[in-house]
Formats: C-alpha cells, structure tokens, sequence
C-alpha cells in the first residue's frame, strides 16, 4: 500500500481454506518416474489443443501416446508431445482401442467428438484407466446412466470437463448465493450463443487419412458428408447443438449452487427455431429458450441468442443477483457490496489446471472428483431433458430418482442403441 | 419466390406466436408449440441485436468447436410488416392453410418426398413428417396414418437416409403395424444397426421375439448388434441363446454375449456366466469379469445381500484386473456396513496397493458409533501421502480418538502431514487445542505452516470461549508463537483484542511489537488513533517502526475527518523529541493534507537537520494535491543534493500525470516545466513516460521534440505514438508533423 494514497477498507479479512499444495507432498521439481501419473489422448482435435498445454504444465504426469482417427491431428499431436518432452517417444494410435490397452497407461484424456464422450469412457474404464472427459459427456441419459454405473463398478476416478467448478468467479459467486447474499434463490438465468444453419451439402469420399468408421463410431453409418462431419455439433446423431454443448457448464453450476448434484429439476419445457430445412441440413436449435423447476420451486431460465460473446450466468433472489459474464470473466451483482467478499485470486475458466489438479489428486486418493460422473451426468441430464421436450413439442414432468418421464415417447428417447460393435 | 415474400415478412421476433405458427410450416422449419404459462420470458439481461432467425448458413469452418461460437452470425432480412403478411394472405388464400404446417391431408406427399432424401440434403419432408410426429403424441389418431407412411420409408424404394429417418421416428411412435418392416431389416447388414435403434425402444415381447430369431441367421457385426440389442433390452428367455454364442471361437461375438448375459443378470445369466468363467479363455476374462460384477449388483439389488457379497468377495481375491479388485472391495465397504471396519483394516494391512487409497477413502463412511482408534494406529504404517488422505477421513470422522490422532500428526516430521493435520483441525477442534497449537507455532520452521496455525486459531469453534483462551495464551505462549496468536486474534476479534495489541506494542521482542502494531492497523478504530500515534511517537525499536508507521497510516486513513487526521499528526509532532519519531511523523503529515499540514511539512523542509529535511521532502513528494507544487518545484530547482531533487521531480511527475485526465494548456505548461528542469536522461524518461498520456496536441509537440534526443528516442517515439492514438483522429497535422519525425514501427 503506498504511503500516500490510503483508501479505507471493509474489514473482509475471511479465512482462507487451507489446501495442501503439490509441491509440499514432494511433487515440485524432479518427479521421480515411480510418482508419476501416465496419460494418454483420446481425439487431439480441437479442444485437446486447448487442454492438453495445461495438462502438460504438471511435472507429475506424462503423456506417453496419443490417439485420434484422423492422421493429421495424430501427427500433429504427437509431435506437440514430443516436443514438450523433446524427445521422439510419443506412441501414436489411430485405433483408441491400442491405447487402451497399453499397460502402463494410468490415465486418459478424452476430447473426442461428443458422440465418443461416453463410450469412450466406459471403453476406457473397462480397460482400467482413470479418465477426464471433455463435456458434454454423454449423447443420451440412458447412455449417462450407464457411464455411471460403469465407473461405480470398476472404481474408476472421473473428471469431466466442465472446469468451472474449479473457477474463481464462478466459486465465488455460489458461495455468495449458498451464504444467502442475494436472499432466497428464485431464478437461475443462463444464456448461451445462438446457433448456426448448416448449408446442405453433397456426399464425397473419405478423405485420405481418416478413419471414417472409427469417427462415426456408434452413430447409424451414413456417407461422407463434409457439413455434417466438420459441424458434427449441430447433428442430433452426433450432438446436441449448442444448448447442450455450452449449456451444460451452466446446468452444472446451477445444480452445483442448488445442492442437487444426485438429483434435479422435475419439470422441463423448451422451445427453439430450427434451421429452415429447405436450405440446411442441420438438426439442433438456432434459438430457444428452456426452462426447468425443481422441486424446491427454484426455475432454471436458459436463453440461447445472441453472440457468442454474450453468454451469461445469473442467479435472482429475493434481495438482490449476482452473475458471472462469462466472455470477461467478470462478476457484478446487486447489491453491490457483495463483491466485497470476493477474495482476489482463482483461475480463469480458460485455465483448466484447477481442474486437472483436482483430477490428479483424485487419482491418488481415490476419493471422487469435483466433476465427477453422477454429478456430470445429472447436469447434462438437464439439457437433454430440454432438447426431448423441444423435439416432442410438450412439457415433461421428470422423476429424478427413477429416471423417467411421465411422457412415453421421451422416456423411449432415454437411449440409442449404439451401432455393432460398440456397446455401453 | 413465394418463400422469399412470406419470410421476408415473416420473420421477424415482432410477430409473436402468429408468425411462429406461419414460418413453422414455410420457412422455419418446425416450431415448438409456445411455452405454457407461467413461463414468460424475462426481461433479458442484455440485448445484443434484435433476435434475428437463420436464414443463411453459417460457415462453420472444421476446426471450430462449439466452444469457440460461430463464425459468422446469420441475419435475416428486414420485416415487412403485418400489412403484407395480411395482403399476402389476400393473394394467397391457400397460403394461410399451408403455412399452418403439415396436416394429415400431407403425409402421402412429405412421405413420398422423403423417400427420396440423401445425407446432407434439404430436410423439408423429413421436418414435416417430423412435426406430426411431435403432434401425434398428443394427438394419437394421428398415428395410424403416421406409422404406415414411415412404415412404407422402410421398403425398398426408399433411401438408407429415408430408412434412418423413419427408423429414428418409430422408434419414437412405432407400434406394432411397424414390426414386421423392421424386423425384415434386421436381415441386411446396412440397415440392422437402425432397426435395433427403433426396435430396442419397444416395451418388451414381439420385438424381443423379433430379435432373438434373427440371431440365428446373422453373423459377424450384424451378429454382434442383435446380440447387444438383447442384453440392452435385458431379454430374459434369450440367456441361453447368449450363453451359446459366448462360447463362438469368434472372440467379438462371444464378448458381445457375455456383456449381454451380464446386464440382464438373472440366476441364469449369472450360472452361464461362472460356467464361461471357469474356462478361462484369456481374451475374454475382461468382460467376464465386468459381467460377473453386474451379476452381483443385479444380487445387491434384488436384496440378496449375502450372496452379492459372497460374489464380490470372490471377485476380490481372483481378479488380477485393478479395476475388478477396486470395484468389488468399493461395493463390499458399500454392501457390507458391519464388517466395513474390518475389511479397510485388513486392507491397510494388506499388500494390495490398490486397495489402500480407497480403504481409506472409505474411513469416513464407518458408522460413527465406531471408534477410530484403530484406524489411527495405522497412521505410522502408512506413507506421507497416505496419511494426509487418512488424516482427512479422520476429520469427517471427528470423534475423540481422530481428533488424538490428528493432533499427534501435528508433530510430525513431514512437513505435508503437519500441514493436512493443522487443516484438519480448524475443521474440528475448539479451544482444547489451543496450547498444542500454541507449541506447535513455537517449533515452526516455515512459514507456511506458522500461516497455516494462524489460520487454525481464526477457524477454531467455540466463539466468545474460544477467543478468552486465545487471548490468554497471548500472554504466556513463548515470542515466536505470539507474534501468530496476535495475528489469530486480530482476524477472530478484531478490535475487541485492541487492549491487548497495545500492550504488545511496548513488548522489547520485535516480532511481538510488529505483530502487534499490524494487528492495530487493521483493527484500531477512531477513538484508539491518538494512543497508537502517541506508541509511535514513543516507539525506540528502529526494527519495529516501519509496521507501527504503516500501522498508523492505516488508522489514521480510516478517520473521516481530514482536519482531525492533520492537528492529531501535527500536535505529536510538536511533542516528539527523537529524530526517529518526527520523521515518523513527517511521513504521515501526507494522510491529513490540509493546509495547517503543508505548512508544518514546508517548515520541516528547512530545518536544520538533514534527517528531518529529507523527511519533509519525502512527505511534500507524496503530497495528494497540487497545492505542493510550487514548493515542489522550488525544491526541484534548488536542491539540497541530487537524491533530494530526484525525490522532489518524482513527486512533480506524479502530480502531472495525476492532471492527465484533463488535458489543458496549464498541465502541459507544467510538463514544459519538469522538461526544462530534467537534467539527466533518466529524468526525461521519467517525464516522458507520464507525458505519454496527455491527450492534447502541445503534449505532442513537447514529446516530439525529444525525439532527437538520442538517450531518450525509444521514450519519446512511444510517448508521440501513445498520444497519437489518444487523440483519436483529431489534429492530423499535428499529428503528422509529429509522426514524420518518429521511425516506423517494425
């Protein structure tokens, strides 16, 4: 503080939690090959080049191959590896199946397509591997439920990827909704980018160097068409368009500040503006807008419009909101003062080191993770349950302890029978 | 072109639920019906552009994920109106019927038109046939004339991508009149894998039927997918069709029979499946594992506890899969309460490493009426990192002996086990742990574990009895330990403990005395100020004057009143007697810049030692407002010694740039000044560096002309490129003139 300039202060000093830090378990430094933690790659596209740097940041683990249908992403990836480690060791599989069955493989990475999330996690928990998987983490909520069960059986440690659970604005704001700063919690508002429209297209050959039957994996096989492979997200073969994809991160705070992480909303409604099918070939929601109630009366709100850059999360009270921008990272609220309480320090949601961090020490504890499978797939159940509603025109009343609707024709959406020879 | 009109004055958010109706059936594609009251759309946070509908493709390029957002936005073209929606309704008295979406009357057509889709193509058939679907769930007479049209999508004439689809529909709405079309595609390898997508949504009976005849005839993949469909569908009487197939030398049949003898898990899945195990072929021992795990879930389940167990129990000694162990020892500390304790012993005692994490996972879970003494004696058994995870299942237990036991880790010899035993604590422990905590303090060697105590004390439970404890132990506890205590206190009591901290101020041990004062800045109120200024005044530790000095700059901050702040300084001035404690003063004269305060600090600046004149002169540099300047400047000009004029230019710098807010003739005026009186280059790029954020065209000027100077080209060229982009377009020749002297940037 300068000797001339004094600005008075709330007396706010909260007491910190105190977290054993890596580095004191002697894991700084020099990590001795017994105490490390070996990974692989499942998908090295896009997102993985966002996450696999901060994977690499951690001394204590090591990525020893990397796995993805396309032999241009595989190249590249291995060769990012291998010059972290600045050596040619990097094993590359085209197959996930051969990297799963590597012995002396721990753990995986799973940024794959979403259609890959679950299956590929239940392979990958078969095979005995720890996983973090990209979100959104499963297709279906029978195929959730599954990855669930799964895991249970096999003890196997999960980390899904809705990392702001391990960010420090969206901490920050749940602990202030939790220590009742803006009253009672009435509404959670989220809003998420409006969609595209994905021009029709025509069928051509499998490029040299992909895997096509490997990439389509469970889906019903169709030819290559390359609007539908290069925006497989806007396919409900393949996804389920932008509310699910961004949607769940939100779901998954909502559910998180609601203490309802085993449980969930008891009623969904949605309603969305499909791209005109004269012109596109794509299936999910340019816009919509969907609303959940749980039992306790609280209502989820979720807008998808707008830019991407206008994405939000906000939670209403009786006394006051407080929201997260999720473009800037910025927290502001009403009243104001809240933000007082808002110690400085946490990552971005960019960051996804916190998360890994949580992931690693779980692998060690075996205690569950932040994001672990049973509350990954309870916020994803959210969006899915909106995207049946939206696709069968109809309120849906949701028992959340049995899993099923009060509708007959959603609860036989719950599930896809994957396509030979993939299995759940 | 008629689609061009009605979306031209269609789409639109304006329309509301007239124009949703239209467009569902014309342009849009199909809508969701509005949504039931109560809902009503909030006011939304933030409006970016008017919601707008797609009407052209977005190019999503094939590296961007979802995450990323799209490219481009789409935006449709401008409303027309509900004028020319209500002429075109006049010219087109068939459009209002047609654009109210596909009825009955349409299915013949959308199904003849769908026949024909390929991937990738428009999907209008598709979406209509789709929106009768969505109606037809509340509309059941709908059905009948719905399921034959996708029933005929099924036959040949029909494309895979027509097949897919109407196989995709029924499985949402198909009955009985669609099972005997599905299941002749159960025959053909292209189109099996989308028949089970419908025929597995069916309530049990024809369709599971259906499925276990065609196994018969089917081989490879096609083999495989009925066999999946099966067990997905927990189909009971196909066990012993299963439990034939898990015997094929074909080693992906045989796996897909035992994973589906698995989930349906009956008596006699689970006979076949211990058979399959008891040969032994390796390459299946995987997913004979994994359906032996289901069997003794679906045993748990049911209520058979003592066989579930016994299965698990079996799976735990033979498995040599670690995830196979882990699993059933998890469901045996789930399943079996009574022995939980005893089966986590025995595994913390054991040699399966696999196990000990998760046994000690499980602590926490081991009914509370248990003691955890036993669990504590393991403590010196397990390694550093195994400790902490048990110290931490300790404290969710919190009973005594895990308290004993925890605290005993407070001294251990790792560090990282200090650290999880002292958080821990401050989880579970009141004012009993005080004195231990006290000792432990005492023996810290690092500072993060003296943080972490300190953090303990603010968090222990107890309230008001816990802070009385505290504030004694204050008095006996050894220095090393009070410096933390006090700290403790000042965040657990705040200014209640005051009494306390002021009598540590005149403690002769410096960590104590420091302590103390910190605490004061934080927790001194108005009334405390004249005490802790008058402590100040009388303090004879040099070592512990920077935190009393810092101490009292906060509390004086804290005082409203300007006025006040200033005579309370300047009265201990008059009384000070020690060159340490004037300049003390001197220092804080800044927080009550008055003019009472600029008077005394322009009166110090001339005394006869030089100690006090150099103090004054650091307090007049630090000066909030311009009203020093001219003493500044004067002191500048005529300075007493180098350093000196350097702290007074700093000074002046700072005060201009503090004007650069409001750019006017008068600041820049004042930055001629402190140019004309830089002797060094360093003082130029100290005025340089505030100039550069003068937004006025004689800033420009000023900095410009420095470019030529060549110590100081790189500051001046980025203070004229700054004001450059400050000013925004405005004064291009200046600006011109300014950058023909500046060199590009590379």
């Amino acid at each position: 503080m300068s000797r001339r300039r004094f600005l008075g202060r709330a007396a706010a000093a909260a007491a910190m939690p105190l977290v054993v830090p890596g580095s004191v378990l002697g894991l700084n430094g020099a990590v001795a090959p017994s105490n490390r933690i070996t990974f692989g790659a499942i998908g090295v596209g896009n997102r993985a080049r966002d996450t696999l740097p901060n994977f690499l940041s951690f001394r204590e683990l090591r990525f020893l191959a990397v796995s993805d249908c396309r032999q241009e992403r595989l190249n590249s990836a291995k060769a990012l590896v291998d010059k972290h480690y600045d050596n040619p060791d990097c094993r590359a599989y085209r197959d996930f199946r051969e990297l799963l069955a590597e012995q002396d493989i721990d753990a995986v990475s799973i940024a794959t397509g979403n259609r890959w999330h679950g299956l590929g996690s239940m392979y990958a928990a078969r095979a005995g591997k720890d996983i973090y998987c990209e979100k959104p983490v499963t297709l279906t909520l029978g195929e959730g439920r599954a990855l669930v069960d799964t895991c249970r059986r096999l003890g196997t440690v999960y980390q899904a990827g809705t990392q702001r659970r391990s960010t420090g604005s969206y901490r920050f704001a749940r602990e202030m909704v939790r220590q009742g700063k803006i009253g009672r919690l009435r509404t959670v508002e989220m809003q998420v980018w409006a969609g595209p429209g994905i021009p029709c297209d025509k069928a051509v050959a499998v490029p040299e160097g992909w895997d096509y039957e490997l990439w389509l994996g469970q889906v019903p096989w169709q030819p290559f068409v390359p609007a539908r492979v290069n925006a497989w997200q806007y396919f409900w073969d393949t996804a389920e368009g932008v509310l699910t994809d961004m949607g769940c991160h939100y779901t998954d705070q909502m559910q998180w500040t609601l203490g309802t992480d085993d449980t969930g909303p008891v009623e969904f409604e949605a309603r969305g503006e499909l791209p005109d099918p004269a012109r596109f070939c794509s299936d999910t929601p340019i816009t919509g807008t969907a609303r959940c109630k749980y039992a306790s009366g609280v209502e989820g709100l979720l807008y998808q419009r707008g830019e991407f850059k206008d994405r939000y999360l906000r939670y209403i009270g009786d006394e006051g909101w407080i929201q997260v921008d999720d473009e800037t990272d910025v927290v502001t609220a009403q009243p104001k003062s809240i933000l007082a309480f808002r110690t400085t320090g946490g990552s971005g949601w960019g960051d996804a080191s916190d998360h890994i961090r949580n992931l690693l020490d779980s692998i060690r504890s075996r205690e569950p993770t932040l994001c672990n499978p049973e509350v990954a797939h309870r916020a994803i159940t959210v969006c899915q349950a909106w995207n049946l509603s939206l696709r069968l025109g109809r309120k849906l009343k949701w028992d959340p302890a049995r899993e099923r609707f009060d509708v007959a024709e959603a609860n036989r959406m719950l599930y896809r029978e994957p396509r030979a020879p993939w299995r759940a | 072109m008629k689609t061009l009109l009605l979306r031209a004055c269609l789409e639109s958010s304006d329309f509301g639920p007239l124009s949703e109706t239209f467009v569902g059936g014309l342009c849009r594609g199909p809508l969701s019906p509005p949504l039931s009251p109560p809902f009503v759309e909030s006011q939304p946070i933030r409006r970016s552009s008017r919601q707008r509908v797609a009407t052209k493709g977005c190019d999503k390029g094939p590296d961007k994920g979802p995450d990323k957002g799209p490219d481009k936005a789409f935006r449709s073209p401008e409303l027309l109106g509900r004028a020319l929606l209500a002429l075109l309704l006049i010219v087109w008295p068939g459009g209002a019927t047609w654009a109210a979406g596909p009825t009955e009357g349409d299915i013949p057509r959308l199904a003849k038109e769908a026949a024909a889709c390929q991937p990738g193509q428009s999907l209008e058939p598709f979406r209509g046939l789709e929106v009768l679907v969505r109606e037809s769930v509340s509309r059941p007479a709908l059905r009948k004339p719905l399921e034959a049209a996708l029933v005929e999508l099924l036959g040949p004439g029909s494309s895979l991508e027509a097949k897919r689809f109407a196989c995709r529909q029924l499985g949402i709405v198909g009955g009985s009149a669609a099972l005997p079309a599905l299941a002749s595609l159960l025959a053909n390898e292209d189109t099996v894998g989308i028949a089970c997508l419908a025929l597995t949504t069916y309530p049990p009976g024809k369709a599971d039927e259906i499925l276990r005849g065609a196994v018969a005839s089917a081989s490879g993949a096609r083999r495989i997918q009925l066999i999946t469909a099966l067990g997905d569908r927990r189909d009971a009487a196909a066990v012993r069709l299963l439990a034939r197939a898990a015997n094929e030398a074909d080693v992906g049949v045989a796996e897909a029979a035992i994973a589906a003898l698995g989930k349906i898990g009956d008596a006699a899945a689970r006979e076949a499946i211990a058979a399959l195990r008891s040969k032994a072929r390796p390459a299946l021992a995987p997913v004979l594992a994994e359906a032996a795990l289901r069997g003794a879930e679906r045993l748990s389940a049911s209520g058979d506890r003592r066989r579930a167990i016994a299965a698990y129990e079996e799976l735990l000694a033979s498995s040599p899969a670690a995830s196979v162990r882990r699993g059933a020892f998890e469901a045996l500390l789930r399943l079996d309460e009574k022995r939980r304790q005893g089966r986590i012993l025995a595994a913390l005692e054991g040699m399966d490493s696999v196990l000990k994490p998760v046994a000690i996972a499980a602590v926490g879970t081991v009914p509370a009426g248990l003691s955890s003494g036993p669990f504590v004696a393991q403590l010196h058994h397990l390694t550093s990192a195994e400790q902490v995870w048990m110290i931490d299942s300790l404290a969710a237990r919190g009973d005594i002996e895990a308290r004993l036991g925890i605290c005993a880790s407070v001294s251990s010899p790792d560090l990282g086990v200090r650290l999880a035993a002292i958080r821990a604590l401050s989880q579970v422990g009141d004012a009993s742990l005080v004195s231990m905590f006290a000792r432990a303090l005492g023996s810290s060697k690092s500072v993060e574990e003296s943080r972490a105590i300190e953090t303990a004390l603010v968090n222990l439970r107890g309230g008001a009895a816990t802070d009385k404890v505290i504030t004694a132990e204050v008095k006996h506890c050894g220095r090393k330990a009070r410096a933390g205590f006090i700290s403790a206190l000042a965040r657990r009591v705040g200014s209640a403990a005051n009494p306390v901290f002021f009598a540590e101020t005149e403690s002769k041990e410096p960590t104590v005395a420091r302590a103390a004062f910190r605490a004061l800045g934080t927790t001194a109120e108005e009334a405390d100020v004249p005490a802790l200024v008058e402590a100040l005044v009388n303090l004879s530790d040099r070592e512990v004057r920077p935190d009393a000095e810092h101490a009292a700059l906060q509390a004086l901050g804290r005082m409203p009143s300007v006025p006040s702040r200033s005579a309370l300084v300047r009265n201990a001035l008059g009384r000070a007697h020690t060159l340490d404690s004037r300049r003390s003063l001197l220092g804080l004269l800044s927080i009550g810049a008055d003019a009472p305060a600029l008077a005394a600090a322009k009166t110090a600046a001339t005394d006869s030692d030089p100690v006090i004149r150099e103090a004054a002169i650091r307090a007049l540099a630090d000066w909030p407002d311009a009203a020093v300047w001219d003493t500044l400047a004067g002191l500048c000009n005529q300075p007493q010694n180098e350093a000196l004029r350097g702290v007074a230019l700093r000074g002046l710098v700072r005060l201009a740039s503090e004007g650069n807010d409001h750019p006017d003739s008068a600041l820049v005026g004042r930055y001629n000044f402190l140019v004309g009186s830089a002797r060094t280059d360093a003082d130029l790029k100290l005025i340089l560096g505030a100039l550069g954020g003068v937004a006025h065209p004689d800033a420009l000027h000023l900095a410009a002309s420095l470019v030529t100077r060549p110590g100081v080209r790189p500051e001046a060229e980025a203070a004229v490129r700054r004001i450059v982009g400050a000013l925004k377009g405005q004064y291009p020749e200046a600006v011109a003139d300014a950058l023909r002297q500046v060199r590009p940037v590379k």
